[in-house]
């Protein structure tokens, strides 16, 4: 789990640690189900689980809480679950639909391969399909085949508060675009039309170029893709299939391409998003050719429908390198397999659980003192805050804390982690009393390591929405 | 700094602050398929699980994160007069803009305890078995 708050740029990074693992959910044989009923309790468990995870966040989107910042303010957050990034299996899963439809929107099987728009699932309506055929109301036809539901009924996001789960599920450019469009469809027909041999040998037949990888034995015989693997294949691409090609193919293999790089931009403006609408399309006006030469039958493929919403998703939540499902893969090799691999393979997720702590104490340890050697001249901040509580205890117990724990009394003006901290409570926030009429409050903080109390004075502070234009200096006010 | 022994070591590890506590919660499903005393089967799973408010107060609380984090959203342009919109970080999008702006406001709460949300952005789930790695 991360948080949007944090830039992409530092949470994309492994060595950031800006995700933290959440839980490690059950892998049950489930072998107490008969055959046919096995698949939708797995569904069930599934959300029973998310359920009890996440239970304390529908009080908490609804009510906040106070929490400290980095810098310094104790604000009052609202979790909302935003985003869930997962592949295609999960990504059902989680919308609870059969995997022949379509996650976030109502097209039907047959449609998939289009390029029109269908509306987009809508929780409630969804909600109450799933009430009425749990009570009866509606035939199992219609259910399976009109609706193409999965029939499980309690489901983790129903009381989650301001979150649409439909919106939510977030483009995948590794498994959709990478992967899936380009190398395991696209590739694959333009291999059937041109013939492997004929493929390889243009591949060999490439001169080399300083930064460009040359494909010395062609790609049919390789068997593992990595992601980089498939960006490089990309980059040569066009030009290997260009001329081997009927004139149509080049373009509808283009327009993927183009689509493939569009997607990827760091940042997006109404003009590239444009250009991205405008290269799928033209792949959508010249798709028929690879029907006309029989390698197709139809486009009803998930991966090219799922193509379609990308550019609402990306005026949502901002472009798509924030929800690439490559980091989660990276960190499953942290949490996961080297976890793993240090227990004695035995009740394992025990062990793993303290790894992971131990890892987590070490890195904490690690990054306070590398923020405590970066801070600690700034002596000077120290006692201009300290001058403006006007608490006659602080005084005091500074000095009583000086002694025993210097380190945490010079970072009490810019920032304590989290776990010097306990977390302010409502009850914290009034007991000192001291109100300031500016809607400044004094706030408790406890540092368990040597049991000193400190006061400081916190404020909480309104953050506005703004508009911010480039080139222009001051925002104008919100 | 030397240790006797790894004890020594991991004890001093152990002694260090830690991260969200980890919790164990046992579920029980219960099957259809009968037994042979005619009750159903039943099979116990293990869920692992962290308080999520732990996590996200942990998150947002390292300094590491001091210049990289936003609390509010915003509506970024390339030009002076306002007409063409940029989408990159996550609070430059109109779903935080919508959810932060116009649902909370609208409802009117206390003007400053609504100002903040902290959105859970991604969510990386333990993945049973995967290839490429």
């Amino acid at each position: 789990m991360t948080i949007g708050n944090i830039s992409k740029d530092v949470r994309r990074q492994p060595s950031q640690h800006a995700c933290v693992l959440l839980g490690y959910l059950p892998t049950a044989k489930l072998e107490c189900f008969s055959g046919g009923r096995r698949s939708v309790e797995r569904y069930r468990l599934f959300h029973y689980c998310m359920t009890q995870i996440l239970q304390l966040l529908v009080v908490c989107g609804k009510e906040g809480v106070l929490m400290m910042c980095p810098d310094g303010l104790v604000r009052c957050v609202f979790p909302i679950l935003a985003a869930y990034v997962a592949d295609f299996p999960e990504q059902c899963l989680v919308a609870c639909c059969k995997e022949s439809r379509c996650p976030k929107c109502m097209v039907t099987r047959d449609q998939r391969g289009e390029s029109t728009r269908s509306s987009a699932h809508v929780q409630r309506q969804t909600m109450k399909s799933l009430k009425k055929y749990e009570n009866g109301e509606i035939s199992k036809e219609e259910f399976d085949g009109n609706l193409g539901l999965r029939a499980v009924y309690k489901l983790f996001w129903a009381s989650l508060p301001h979150c649409d789960i439909f919106m939510c599920i977030t483009p995948d450019i590794l498994h959709q675009l990478h992967k899936g469009v380009f190398k395991d469809h696209l590739v694959s027909w333009c291999s059937q039309i041109i013939g492997e041999d004929a493929l390889d040998a243009r591949f060999r037949a490439m001169t080399s170029y300083s930064g460009l990888r040359h494909f010395k034995k062609g790609i049919s015989s390789r068997k593992q893709w990595t992601g980089s693997d498939h960006k490089e294949l990309e980059r040569v691409f066009l030009g290997v299939v260009a001329g081997l090609l009927d004139e149509h193919a080049v373009i509808a293999v283009r327009g993927i391409l183009d689509f493939t790089y569009y997607a990827q931009y760091q940042s997006h403006t109404e003009a590239t998003l444009k250009k991205m609408d405008t290269a799928l399309r033209s792949f959508h006006r010249h798709k028929a050719i690879f029907v006309d030469l029989g390698v197709r039958n139809d486009f009803n493929i998930p991966k090219i429908h799922s193509m379609l919403h990308y550019t609402a998703s990306i005026c949502l939540f901002g472009s798509t390198d924030g929800f690439n499902t490559e980091l989660p893969e990276r960190l499953h090799i942290d949490f996961a397999k080297k976890a793993y691999r240090s227990s004695n393979k035995r009740d394992y997720t025990h062990q793993m659980t303290t790894w992971l702590h131990q890892q987590d104490a070490i890195y904490l340890k690690e990054s306070f003192l590398t923020w405590y050697r970066d801070n600690r001249h700034s002596d000077d901040t120290v006692a201009r805050d300290t001058d403006h509580c006007n608490l006659d205890g602080l005084s005091d117990s500074l000095d009583n804390s000086d002694c025993k724990a210097p380190v945490i009394v010079k970072c009490i003006r810019i920032n304590i982690p989290l776990q010097w901290w306990r977390n302010p409570t409502k009850k914290d926030l009034s007991r000192p009393t001291e109100e300031q009429p500016n809607g400044n409050y004094l706030v408790l903080l406890c540092l368990p390591q040597n049991e000193d109390i400190i006061y400081r004075r916190v404020v909480l502070c309104p953050d506005y929405p703004s508009h911010r234009f480039k080139n222009s200096t001051a925002p104008p006010s919100y | 700094m030397s240790f006797k022994s790894k004890h020594t070591f991991m004890k001093a590890i152990d002694s260090l602050p830690r991260s969200a506590e980890w919790s164990l919660k046992m579920v029980e499903v219960e099957g259809n398929i009968l037994g042979t005393d005619g009750k159903p089967l039943t099979e116990e799973v293990e869920l692992w699980m962290r308080n999520p408010l732990d996590c996200i107060c942990e998150l947002l609380a390292n300094p590491n994160f001091a210049d990289a984090i936003s609390y509010e959203p915003q509506k970024v342009f390339d030009d002076e007069a306002g007409r063409e919109r940029r989408f990159d970080e996550m609070w430059t999008g109109d779903w935080w803009w919508e959810v932060q702006v116009s649902q909370l406001k609208s409802k009117g709460r206390a003007a400053y305890t609504c100002e903040s949300i902290g959105s859970l952005a991604a969510w990386c789930r333990d993945r049973t078995s995967h290839t490429g790695f």
